[in-house]
């Protein structure tokens, strides 16, 4: 639209903020399309978007910031939430308030006007309340707060256009409007309002623009953040004191503490002013919502259409994302093959089409599940489903510490481990979400079932279902287990209050779900790129040095003789002789791989570390497949096969394969195998993107750690338990 | 809690004692059924638990309708002001309410 070449002469900042569920993220899309940036606030994994818009003269950049009730912070997001509006150099903040619920919403609305910063007010979702005949003063209403009000309806963009212009009037100063002192909270509470306010302002106190009424308030609330900031203050013990002495006083007077007393004020100063303003119409409207709900969260039905949704989630993800995924693996290896094609033969030909092309497809062979899941989730999130998923299956997740909403990242699992730790970010408490990362990569993610497969079948032929049956349940069955004991050890404390909103069910808009899939695409991508190309190349390094060139030239040297011999005896030769030929061409092929792998650097670790696996019964050749299996669970199969001579390109129904097994193992080795497999860390890609979710190395190596012991824990257990039980 | 009412009522004759309590007296949230109407007395507690009550408008004074229980009984969900909050029984259980009108009133 703005063809204009001249620069914006001005440019303003603003803060768009709201309680959960008020239609912020759709008002903040609706304003920047999809011009919007990714970023995170002061190192935490919590997204703040930024996206601009370009207003006659003026540039308007626009905050998204997380959803949040009132500005005291207890969960991740709300702290977030609360240092932007704070701390963030921005010049209005932008208010969108629910319409259909001011009472509650306008309690945010009080406290942003008590810190004293110019605010714009969006009444949204304007529709619905106008459809049931509720009339608003805005005029009034905008006097009282001291801040004008515009309507919009952000699932249509209605009023957006009225709201920038009066942000940016706001922004300018030309708005009229005065900010005066909102609520009174009483005599004994507003002299000891008076006398912090006046300690705090004769001290060198950082108020960064804010009140410091509103400081003053908020330790009259015991808000642990501005008692910290209070307490490094020179006589700041002496401004704790004296405020303990207050909430001492207001406590005998009204049996009751101080916190309280200044909600009630605030609840009080709202029903005033919506008395005043609003028109309520008789109410007599149908809640739909209770209707749907009597449905989705009903006794008998609510298990069945969870279970549904979640099949049909996890069908799109992993059974509708095969066929992209398809595309793009052939792709990668069209780009390899091409690659080898074109450079010559070399170091630097197998660094790049095996190890760096290799690498990163295995990383953007995962981009479809994303996609998928995270369309699925924004849409679970957006109709307001998420919230009753929580609200039925918390009873379950709550035994073992976690939010109801933790049960989508395990059952994820199942299919990927990385989209699988993605998906906690849905939790909104830190605790939460670390404690369902820890636990998440122990479910049995798809590439462990070709290895369950193979042993299974190999070692079991006749009960092998039910063996990867009881491998399934005991996934599960660890995930929550170890839960439980983190839960007891390292999470133990108060816990964070359940008590949450159960939104009204709404339409969700495709744009909105679209943006959200494009960012969360957008950023798997950015954030494991580097990481995941530094990995490839390590890897690619490992298995391909100490370079054995003379071992390697040996073996040339004798499938070179073998083929000449092969040549040769082609005309003269009877066909079967000619074919035992061949096959020990190819058994020579195999042999040759065997000894160049297990010479390389991974090849001395899978041997290095037999020792340790030595009382599990495991030789030097599981050793070699575990540690390959980093790179990605089913690369055990095909290592095990390289080791076992059978040839590369063995699968988990390979007969020479399982043969070659069954005379090496025993079935408790087997199984003590499986259950190690199915324990330790999944592969390269989910532990980066664990490192990256999880946001602290101290926790990554922890998570690392604990699974392989618990997996040799295990797998040990299971040896020794069956030697002791007589299966040997 | 719950688990001592139930064991209660195993009994006709308390059953009704029982329910004329549960008319008569200032009870706790957690001990509400399903339809019941009730006026928020007090709510006991702290900190964190308390201020994020506030936020959703459960608060003295105010009227809730306690709307379901979870199909395994916890948590709860209450309607206040045609917003739906839940809330675990543990969570209910320190929330005094009187009891306006049940279920059978209606």
């Amino acid at each position: 639209m703005t063809n204009h070449i001249n620069k914006p002469t001005e440019s303003f900042t603003f803060a768009l903020t709201g309680n959960p569920n008020s239609g912020k993220t759709s008002i903040f899309n609706g304003i920047t399309g999809a011009n919007q940036k990714t970023g995170n606030w002061g190192g935490v994994t919590v997204d703040v978007k930024t996206g601009s818009i370009r207003r006659g003269n003026a540039k308007l950049y626009f905050t998204d910031i997380p959803g949040t009730y009132s500005l005291s912070a207890y969960t991740m997001e709300e702290v977030v939430a609360r240092d932007y509006i704070i701390n963030g150099n921005t010049d209005v903040i932008v208010n969108v308030v629910d319409s259909t619920n001011l009472e509650r919403n306008l309690y945010l609305a009080i406290q942003l006007i008590e810190l004293e910063k110019p605010v714009v007010f969006a009444f949204n979702m304007y529709d619905e309340l106008s459809r049931n005949g509720t009339q608003i003063d805005t005029n009034q209403l905008g006097k009282l707060l001291g801040a004008p009000i515009s309507f919009t309806v952000g699932r249509t963009g209605k009023g957006i256009d009225i709201l920038l212009d009066e942000a940016a009037r706001t922004a300018r100063g030309e708005e009229k409007l005065q900010h005066s002192i909102l609520v009174h909270y009483g005599k004994e509470l507003e002299s000891a309002i008076d006398e912090l306010r006046h300690l705090l302002e004769q001290s060198p106190f950082e108020s960064r623009g804010i009140a410091i009424r509103w400081y003053a308030i908020k330790l009259l609330e015991e808000d642990e953040l501005v008692e910290k900031q209070v307490k490094e203050l020179e006589n700041g013990s002496r401004i704790l004191d004296i405020r303990n002495t207050h909430l001492r006083k207001i406590e005998n007077i009204y049996h009751e503490d101080a916190a309280t007393l200044i909600s009630e004020k605030r609840y009080g100063f709202i029903m005033g002013a919506l008395g005043e303003t609003v028109k309520k119409a008789p109410e007599n409207r149908i809640d739909l919502s209770e209707k749907i709900d009597s449905l989705m969260t009903n006794r008998f039905l609510a298990y069945p259409i969870f279970a549904l949704f979640m099949w049909l989630l996890f069908q799109a993800t992993f059974s509708l994302g095969a066929y992209p995924m398809e595309w793009i693996e052939s792709g990668v290896d069209l780009l390899a093959g091409f690659v080898r094609m074109v450079m010559p033969a070399g170091m630097l030909r197998s660094l790049i089409a095996d190890g760096i092309i290799g690498g990163v497809g295995g990383v953007v062979v995962f981009l479809p599940n994303i996609l998928i899941l995270f369309f699925g989730i924004s849409i679970l999130e957006d109709t307001g489903y998420m919230a009753r998923i929580a609200f039925i299956m918390d009873k379950l997740m709550h035994r073992i510490g976690l939010h109801g909403k933790s049960f989508i990242p395990l059952i994820m699992g199942l299919g990927c481990n990385v989209p699988a730790i993605m998906a906690a970010r849905t939790l909104e408490s830190n605790k939460d979400r670390v404690l369902t990362i820890l636990i998440a990569p122990l479910i049995t993610c798809s590439a462990r079932l070709p290895v369950y497969i193979l042993f299974a079948g190999t070692f079991f032929p006749e009960r092998a279902g039910n063996i990867i049956f009881m491998l399934y349940f005991f996934s599960f069955f660890f995930a929550f287990f170890m839960g439980l004991i983190f839960k007891k050890t390292l999470f133990r404390g108060e816990e964070y209050p359940f008590v949450m909103e159960l939104p009204p069910y709404r339409v969700p808009t495709f744009k909105s779900a679209l943006i959200h899939m494009w960012e969360k695409a957008k950023h798997y991508l950015q954030k494991m790129g580097g990481v995941v190309l530094i990995f490839s190349v390590i890897i690619w390094f490992l298995s391909n040095f100490p370079l054995q060139q003379e071992r390697t030239a040996r073996w040339d040297q004798k499938i070179d003789v073998l083929e000449q011999e092969i040549e040769l005896a082609d005309s003269t030769a009877s066909g079967e002789s000619l074919a035992e030929m061949e096959a020990q061409l190819r058994d020579l092929e195999i042999q040759k791989h065997r000894d160049i792998i297990k010479n390389t650097y991974i090849g001395q670790t899978g041997q290095f570390i037999q020792p340790v696996l030595e009382p599990l019964g495991f030789d030097w050749r599981m050793g070699v497949s575990l540690v390959t299996g980093f790179v990605a669970k089913e690369v055990v199969v095909s290592t095990l096969g390289v080791l076992f001579t059978v040839g590369n390109d063995a699968d988990e129904e390979d007969e020479a394969l399982q043969n070659a097994l069954r005379r090496a193992y025993t079935p408790l080795t087997g199984l003590a195998f499986l259950f190690f497999v199915m324990l330790y860390t999944p592969c390269i890609v989910a532990f980066v993107t664990l490192v990256r979710e999880i946001n602290s190395w101290r926790w990554s190596l922890f998570s690392l750690t604990y699974q392989i012991l618990l997996a040799w824990l295990i797998a040990f257990l299971v040896r020794w338990g069956g030697i002791l039980l007589g299966f040997m | 809690m719950m688990l001592h009412t139930q064991s209660l009522s195993l009994s006709g004759e308390y059953d009704n004692f029982q329910d004329e309590a549960h008319r008569q007296m200032h009870t706790r949230l957690s001990l509400c059924h399903e339809g019941d109407k009730v006026q928020i007395l007090k709510i006991l507690g702290s900190g964190g638990f308390k201020k994020r009550l506030v936020e959703l408008g459960l608060r003295r004074g105010k009227e809730l309708k306690v709307v379901r229980y979870a199909p395994l009984k916890d948590p709860m969900e209450v309607c206040i002001d045609s917003c739906h909050v839940s809330l675990r029984v543990e969570e209910a259980d320190k929330i005094d309410v009187k009891l306006i009108s049940t279920k059978a009133d209606d």
